[in-house]
């Protein structure tokens, strides 16, 4: 493969630049910052595209880096040939990668062709970029080389199947990755976290260990506590068998002594029954016939009571002879006694009556003087009193008239005065003057009233009172009608008022004249015609007038009385009712009495005494009789009673209540035997019939076994007590033993974990060994492969070593991986210890050799960009020389900025 | 008379070798809801006694449901005898949690202990064998033979005492005794045999598998005895409530996940196993190193058709040299060095080979 021209349209500083190849040595020597190292580039970029794209460092981002300075069209053409045929590559760049175009020529033709693709250099020379620039591009300052695995893949020619080792690097890397990750070394490593996690479970575990044994220890407590409770059940169980025989037996028991307790009573009952029966010879009482008895014998002391009360003692019946003789005509009754009684009593009242109206000589010398005085009439005394009353009157009057006489004149001046006024001024004030003279009047009125009555005067108080009043009533009358102080009232009715009042106060003056002249005419005419003085002098007649009258009455009136009582004592009528009443009563009494000569006097006393006699008399007959009564009652009674005793058969004591009380006490205490007996009876037949009476009579089993009961209930009592406590005990126990378990659970799953961790480890462990192992023979391989073909190198390496330095080949050595060594001083030395110049040579050396290994059909062109500027002037003619023999066999572009390295 | 014989029911067996912590835990309240069940199924069937042949419970820690389903089974089924035997799991901890014992609760202890049923004709005795009364207990052994007699025992047949000093039943030595049926619990699948000409004895198994080493049916006994005749009538009742498989499916010759899956397919085709069961399927067979096999994705393919689903990968892989004698690569320089090392077994080769070439092919290496 050789390079025919290239043409760049614009890269880094190289615009519009063209240059055609030759086969050989193509030397192209310019002064440096011509750009060759961009025309190098450029070889490079057409076939291989930019690198470093990515970075932002501008050096090492080509497509920045070589970007024209100038502008214009980024890129160009590269014309070049191999296996017989020409191709051109076009290429123009953009701002990034997708914006590059590509196209490929074949020159022959000038049509497209897709004999390569864009990545044209890898696809010519089987290489990568920068395996390309480890080889065939010889840049300045960069002769070293190294072997990249696709350096060695095409080195070792495997062409069928150079994957394996391709990917070698990328295999150990991922060995070595992974071997790291599951390192036991490392902390980071998976077997080393296992391992970690193996120690903290084992130690975990190894502290559980006493959660077993705690477990154990529990188990063994509970085991030794349920077999004393089943010990203790199985005394319990034992203890209540024999709580229950005695039980029985002493159920048995009890029966046997209530059965016979039930006999024994019965017993008892029977015979009290017929002893309580054999108090009644004959049959039994009835009931209510006894009771009924005992009943009427609560008569019997009452009765007896009674004769003892109503039997008349000794005094008692000579007593009532006595008065049976004095009442042998018989008892009068007590209305009798008191209509005689009444008789004496009106007797006696009507000579008091005739008694007292007997006149003295005073009053029957009155009597006379009053007949004289009143021969032709006798005044009556309501006449008197008329007269009085009008001549009362007649001086009240006379005290008023003056007052009013004086209020009369004041209010006629008043009226004049207003009727004057009002027809000089509005209407609408003509009341007032009237009004206020009324005022005037009023007040002065009730003034004179009321010093009149505290020099205690009270009737002319009262007339001015009146008067004040009266004065009052008509200024009240003028607020009304008159309007008073109003605005409304005409002028043409503003007299009338004013005189009708004082016309009438005219009318009533004149009345009181009259009647006091009347009073006083009339009164005049009474003295006169019963011959009483009337007093010349009108002051005492003023002052007496009233006082003969009061004593005119009284004289009249002793005269009428006086004159009644002469009446009175005159009358025969009353003697002789006085004398009939006499005789009756001593007529009455006379029976009674015969042989006393009996005063009026005594008619009193002796009516009262023969009343309480015969009243007396009275109550002895009437207890007499009661007697009688009470004896015939309680014979009766008492015959009833011991017909019923003898009834029973028995014979009737004296005390007949008692003995029926003591019949019913025995009847009823027979009767409560009689219940009781029944009772005892049912019972026992109850029993007899619910209990099976032959067994219990029988001797119990076990009977001898009564055991002590309390000991027994004791010990259950005991025995429940420890069970409850072994019970809470146990509880308690299993409590921990749950907690316990759930530890001991936890333990459980540690070890299985740990078992599982072991068994994970023991697998990891394999696989990192096996990981191991396989990257260890894989390095072999890759070192005995490559091996293989380190001779043709170091041969290749050799020629062209001794061709540029004329020196012995054979200190040129070359390992596996083709890392170059040279033995100096029986050392084999790395080549980074050798000077600038050496190293250059060595490289340039290295890159030729390894090309020959590389591209043994065709061959490629190679481009040695200034790579002598380190050599001497011996070396640098080595290394000319080197060039020229390199030409011989491929095409050479070298670039040099220096003609002497222009050989 | 109708008995159940079941044992080693191992109620509060933890369960989380295979299963999830759920799964365990759902596990668990099967397991006391098979024991449930089995009451009920007594109850219908009008069984007059269950016999626990030991190992009612797994562990000495007995959760408190676990304690109370069972004590209120007993209690709830008062009219049911319940022989229980403790067997080597069995600890106090179950009867140490009982305020009173259950009238219808019969145990048994270091010494033969014998309890009649129904009329007295017949006889359960029994014994709690340990390391101390496992060689001296027979000859104390007295049955009047004109009743029928059912021993309980829990242990291993054997004819000599393990090693470990568990616990061993020497058949040899309950031969001639008069008993009917051996009602024995411990092993965990079910067994029986001729004890004698007069009697059998008989493992009903566990009433449920728990682990893969439990496959196949799981049930108990149900005896009809004949007292009169002294004769009877057992019959095994299947009664889990899931069953266990253990498939093993031969992959060899398979170069990718799906021949396998199609391979798996197949043998399921074949002997089908139901949606509610726990299956475990081993892969076996060899297959080759470059081949590509991918478990996640079988389990993931798996795994919704059944209640548990495991793979066990116990293939064999196979390298076959001859191919990389003349491969110019590192591949073939790679498995030509590890054919010769002579350090590894071939397993280990095969191991070694295939994870460099996974990894040389891109993929993750195993």
């Amino acid at each position: 493969m050789r390079l025919v021209s290239c043409h760049i349209e614009n890269f880094g500083k190289l615009k519009d630049f063209s240059l055609s190849f030759e086969e050989g040595v193509n030397t192209l020597c310019r002064d440096n910052g011509w750009g060759k190292s961009t025309l190098a580039a450029f070889i490079k970029v057409m076939l291989f595209g930019f690198e470093e794209e990515k970075s932002r460092d501008e050096l090492k981002n080509e497509r920045k880096r070589y970007r024209p300075w100038q502008g214009g069209v980024y890129g160009g053409r590269l014309e070049f040939e191999t296996g017989g045929e020409r191709y051109e590559v076009a290429r123009t760049f953009g701002a990034k990668e997708k914006e590059d175009c590509f196209s490929l020529r074949k020159k022959a033709t000038n049509l497209e062709s897709r004999d390569y693709s864009d990545a044209v250099g890898q696809e010519l020379f089987s290489l990568d970029r920068a395996s390309f620039a480890r080889t065939v591009f010889v840049s300045q300052n960069d002769c070293g080389t190294a072997a990249t695995d696709a350096v060695s893949a095409k080195i070792g020619n495997l062409a069928e199947d150079t994957e394996d080792i391709n990917r070698y690097e990328d295999v150990n890397q991922k060995f070595l990755s992974l071997i790291n990750q599951m390192s036991p070394a490392r902390r980071t490593g998976s077997l080393y976290r296992q391992k970690e996690e193996i120690g903290r479970l084992e130690e975990r575990i190894r502290g559980g260990r006493g959660v077993d044994r705690a477990i154990e220890e529990l188990l063994g407590r509970i085991h030794d506590k349920l077999a004393e409770q089943q010990a203790l059940k199985e005394e319990q169980t034992e203890l209540l068998e024999r709580q229950r025989r005695i039980g029985a037996w002493k159920d048995i028991q009890a029966k046997r002594e209530a059965y016979e307790a039930l006999c024994r009573e019965y017993q008892e009952r029977e015979e009290s029954l017929k002893a309580e029966r054999g108090y009644f010879p004959g049959e039994l009482p009835d009931r209510s016939r006894l009771e009924q008895a005992i009943t009427e014998s609560g008569g019997l002391s009452g009765g007896s009571e009674a004769v003892r009360i109503f039997r008349l003692s000794q005094e008692e019946a000579v007593r009532s002879g006595e008065l049976e003789r004095l009442f042998a005509q018989g008892c009068p009754p007590q209305e009798t006694f008191q209509e005689k009684e009444e008789l004496a009593l009106q007797l006696q009242d009507m000579r008091g009556t005739l008694a007292a109206e007997q006149l003295s000589a005073g009053e029957a010398q009155r009597l006379e003087a009053g007949k004289a005085r009143f021969s032709d009439k006798v005044p009556m005394l309501q006449e008197v009193d008329q007269v009085i009353a009008d001549w009362s009157s007649c001086a009240e009057r006379k005290n008023v008239l003056g007052q009013k006489k004086l209020t009369y004149e004041a209010l006629r001046g008043i009226a004049q005065t207003g009727a004057n006024g009002g027809g000089r001024k509005n209407g609408r004030k003509s009341a007032r003057p009237a009004l206020w003279a009324g005022l005037l009047v009023c007040g002065a009125a009730f003034l004179l009233a009321g010093i009149l009555i505290m020099a205690g005067q009270p009737a002319p108080g009262a007339i001015a009172g009146a008067l004040g009043a009266v004065a009052g009533v008509y200024c009240i009358w003028l607020l009304m009608h008159k309007g008073g102080f109003g605005e409304k009232r005409e002028e043409t009715q503003r007299d009338l008022p004013e005189n009708d009042s004082l016309r009438q106060m005219e009318e009533e003056i004149r009345e009181d004249q009259e009647f006091i002249e009347n009073t006083v005419r009339n009164t005049e005419a009474f003295f006169a015609r019963y011959g009483i003085v009337w007093e010349a002098s009108p002051w005492d007649r003023e002052n007496g007038v009233l006082g003969s009258l009061y004593s005119f009455k009284a004289e009249v009136r002793e005269y009428i009385t006086l004159s009644e009582r002469e009446r009175n004592a005159q009358t025969d009528r009353f003697n002789e009712l006085c004398l009939q009443a006499s005789e009756e009563l001593k007529r009455f009494l006379g029976a009674y009495y015969p042989e006393e000569d009996l005063k009026e006097a005594q008619y009193a006393a002796k009516l009262n005494r023969l009343k309480e006699l015969a009243g007396e008399y009275r109550a002895l007959k009437e207890k007499g009789e009661r007697f009688r009564r009470a004896e015939e009652g309680l014979s009766s009674l008492q015959k009833r009673i011991r017909d019923f005793v003898e009834t029973l058969g028995m014979e009737p004591e004296e005390d007949l209540a008692g003995q029926l009380l003591r019949i019913q006490e025995r009847l009823l205490s027979y009767e409560n035997s009689r219940k009781e007996y029944e009772i005892s009876r049912q019972r026992r037949e109850a029993f007899e019939a619910s209990e099976n009476v032959e067994e219990i009579r029988k001797p119990c089993p076990g009977e001898e076994d009564t055991g002590d009961l309390q000991e027994i209930n004791q010990r259950l009592e005991e025995i429940a007590d420890r069970l409850e406590r072994i019970y809470g005990y146990v509880s308690e126990d299993n409590r921990q033993l749950d907690s316990l378990r759930e530890e001991a659970d936890a333990l459980s799953e540690d070890r299985e974990n740990l078992e599982k961790l072991r068994e994970e480890y023991a697998g990891e462990s394999q696989r990192y060994e096996l990981l191991k192992t396989t990257r260890e023979f894989l390095e072999q391989a890759k070192i005995s492969f490559t091996s293989r073909y380190t001779g043709p190198i170091r041969e290749s390496l050799g020629k062209y070593y001794e061709m540029l330095t004329g020196e012995d080949p054979g200190r040129i050595l070359v390992d596996a991986n083709l890392n170059v060594t040279i033995d100096e001083q029986g050392m084999q030395r790395e080549t980074r210890f050798f000077s600038a110049g050496y190293r250059d040579l060595f490289g340039i050396c290295m890159r030729m050799a390894l090309v020959d290994a590389m591209y043994q059909e065709e061959k490629p062109f190679v481009i040695f960009d200034d790579p002598f500027a380190n050599l001497d002037g011996e070396k640098l003619k080595g290394g000319l020389k080197l060039l020229q023999r390199i030409g011989e066999e491929y095409q050479v572009i070298y670039l040099t900025c220096h003609e002497s390295r222009v050989g | 008379m109708k008995l159940i014989h079941c044992a080693d029911l191992h109620l509060d067996s933890k369960m989380t070798s295979n299963l999830t912590k759920e799964k365990a835990r759902e596990r668990r309240a099967e397991l006391l809801h098979t024991f449930d069940r089995l009451l009920d199924y007594a109850e219908e069937n009008r069984v007059e006694a269950v016999i626990i042949a030991g190992d009612l419970f797994d562990t000495k820690n007995i959760s408190a449901t676990a304690r109370n389903t069972v004590r209120d089974g007993i209690l709830n089924h008062s009219d049911i005898t319940f022989f229980y035997l403790r067997g080597n799991h069995d600890a106090d901890s179950f009867l140490g949690s009982l305020e009173e014992m259950p009238d219808n609760l019969k145990l048994f202890g270091d010494s033969w202990t014998s309890y009649p049923l129904g009329d007295g004709k017949v006889i359960v005795t029994g014994a709690e064998l340990g390391p101390e009364n496992s060689a001296g207990l027979y000859n104390d052994l007295m049955l009047d033979r004109e009743k029928f007699h059912i021993v309980a025992l829990h242990g291993q047949i054997s004819e000599k005492a393990p090693r470990d000093g568990a616990e061993y039943i020497d058949l040899r030595k309950l031969k001639n005794r008069g008993i009917d049926y051996l009602a024995l619990g411990h092993v965990h699948a079910r067994g029986e045999g001729e004890l004698d000409p007069r009697g059998r004895y008989c493992y009903p198994g566990c009433l449920e598998g728990r682990g893969f080493d439990e496959c196949g049916e799981h049930g108990f006994v149900l005896l009809d005895i004949d007292p009169e005749a002294g004769t009877f009538r057992r019959e095994f009742v299947p009664f889990a409530h899931r069953r266990l498989y253990a498939r093993q499916v031969d992959v060899s010759g398979c170069m990718t996940t799906r021949d396998i899956e199609d391979r798996i397919r197949k043998s399921l085709e074949k002997e089908p196993v139901s949606p509610e069961n726990l299956l475990k399927i081993v892969l076996t067979g060899n297959i080759d190193v470059s081949g590509e096999k991918n478990l996640d994705f079988l389990i993931k393919k798996f795994d919704p058709e059944f209640y548990f689903l495991k793979i066990y990968d116990e293939t064999s892989l196979e390298v076959d040299y001859r191919l990389f004698a003349q491969d110019q690569s590192l591949k073939g320089e790679f498995v030509r060095l590890v054919e010769a090392a002579e350090d590894l077994d071939s397993q280990q080769k095969a191991a070694v080979i295939r994870c460099g070439l996974l990894a040389l092919a891109g993929e993750e290496p195993e």
